[in-house]
């Protein structure tokens, strides 16, 4: 049997051996720095949407597929790479009555999606922080069955968030849209987005 | 009285024939390339014949996974047994840069540069440098480590023991990456044989350039502080690149074909290694000129 002393001072060094494996680990972990730094950048890359009319100012993730051409919503951006559900931000203009309040909205968007989207239920409605402006959270899941029935896929949980805010007339409603088992993880996507929102 | 002169017979007098004292590294490594080559042409006759099913299987990944390791476990360690002065180490280095693999390399790719996320829809050079800089840096530096706080540089006598070093690690880390593959991914059985072959083929091909940078560093032990660092980088560069043409390769034509990719990795490795042996055999042949004394080959 071999056996292998890891005691340095034992197998003689030269000074030049040393210098050259400590550089070698400091651009060994230089490299790495450079790596995740152009992840982070890949991954958390933003452009800026500005609809005039609205006046609808965010940064969407670059990369995602827009939809502006819709009188549903404002904007819509999805992830093309997001399997097996496109992960989805949204910002939909609604127009309301002076004295509404966010929970006229919230219960409004539940009627209407409990009669168009399967096994759609409310996980949670809590009040939300949106600078100076009554806002309202809500949380829902929902199920997303394949509407071509020759495909076999098993239905996906799809899990939501939506932040409505109401100024002027009119409530702005951001939404994210998930998969369940990945909507914590992508979150910060949502939370990144919501922080550069201005209507 | 005359007695009859004695003849006597005298032995032929025998030039002492010089052995070359080591084992062949790049014999060893040409067989294993050709072993995994040979590996997926059998598994393509089996399904074409009818032998195997192309479906996922994780017993024939497994049986697959050992067949590279059995390959280097018969030619580069028995092989070393067998020769006047063998190499120590090379099971140790084998297993402990298995362990970095498992330990560290595995988790630190997957869970936090998560390269699939970002690069796999990135053009050429992107993916060239953001594959050095997470996949290649990491693989190349593990495999550094597992080499320098082992063997490095007693049992490293001549230049050539750096590469023999750096294909024990590269086949260990190579293994660790094929056993994820195989539990994680479940690809067909072809699949299987293509990605365990092309796995080995670009460890152990881009392995050699930090082992010629090592056995280098231990011949010469005044070499410039950056020396071995720019050994790292250029081993990551170049997987980088691999990464880079594999994906091209397998892409071009009507459809995706994962054999282009070995194909390319193949080249690539034998490329990297004649530039090595180009360089060793240099410098060994200055050195024996000017110390006058005669290379054994």
């Amino acid at each position: 049997m071999t056996y292998i002393q890891l005691d340095e001072s034992q197998r003689g060094l030269s000074r030049s051996q040393v210098l050259n494996t400590l550089f070698a680990i400091l651009v060994a972990l230089g490299m790495m720095g450079f790596g995740l730094s152009a992840r982070s950048s890949a991954l958390n890359a933003t452009l800026p949407f500005v609809d005039a009319e609205s006046g609808v100012r965010a940064r969407l993730p670059a990369g995602w597929l827009l939809t502006t051409d819709t009188p549903a919503f404002v904007v819509q951006a999805q992830d093309p790479s997001a399997i097996p559900f496109k992960t989805v931000l949204r910002v939909s203009l609604l127009p309301v009555g002076e004295d509404s309040t966010p929970r006229n909205v919230v219960d409004y968007l539940t009627l209407e999606r409990a009669g168009r989207l399967a096994n759609y239920r409310v996980l949670s409605v809590s009040p939300f922080s949106f600078g100076d402006d009554p806002a309202i959270e809500l949380n829902y899941a929902y199920v997303q069955d394949e509407i071509n029935p020759f495909v076999s896929a098993v239905p996906l949980v799809v899990q939501g968030r939506d932040v409505v805010i109401i100024r002027e007339g009119g409530a702005l409603i951001a939404t994210y849209l998930e998969e369940r088992s990945r909507f914590a993880a992508n979150e910060a996507i949502f939370e990144v987005f919501l922080a550069s929102l201005e209507f | 009285m005359l007695e009859s002169p004695q003849v006597v017979f005298l032995d032929p007098q025998e030039t002492p024939r010089e052995v070359y004292p080591f084992r062949r590294v790049w014999r060893a490594v040409a067989l294993e390339i050709g072993a995994m080559l040979g590996m997926v042409l059998l598994v393509f006759v089996g399904v074409l014949l009818g032998v195997l099913r192309d479906v996922p299987s994780t017993n024939w990944g497994l049986l697959l996974i050992l067949v590279p390791l059995a390959v280097y476990l018969w030619v580069s360690v028995r092989g070393e047994q067998r020769a006047p002065q063998p190499r120590e180490g090379l099971l140790t280095v084998t297993l402990f840069s298995a362990l970095l693999a498992n330990g560290v390399g595995v988790p630190l790719v997957e869970d936090i540069f998560q390269p699939r996320l970002w690069l796999s829809e990135a053009g050429f050079f992107s993916r060239v440098i953001g594959y050095a800089c997470t996949v290649g840096i990491t693989s190349e530096f593990l495999k550094f480590i597992a080499i320098r706080y082992t063997v490095f540089p007693r049992y490293v006598r001549v230049r050539i023991d750096g590469v023999a070093y750096s294909v024990a690690a590269s086949t260990g880390y190579a293994t660790v990456l094929n056993a994820q593959l195989i539990f994680s991914e479940r690809p067909t059985v072809v699949a299987d044989a293509i990605s365990i072959a092309t796995t080995l083929v670009s460890q152990v091909g881009v392995g050699v350039i930090v082992g010629y940078f090592l056995g280098d560093l231990a011949v010469r032990p005044n070499r410039p502080p950056f020396f071995l660092a720019g050994g790292l980088f250029t081993g990551a560069f170049v997987s980088g690149l691999v990464v880079g043409f594999r994906a091209i390769a397998s892409r071009s034509g009507f459809a995706v074909s994962v054999i282009n990719g070995l194909l390319v990795v193949v080249g690539f490795s034998v490329a990297v290694m004649l530039v090595i042996n180009f360089l060793i055999e240099t410098a060994e042949n200055r050195e024996a000129n000017q110390q006058g004394r005669k290379r054994v080959r």
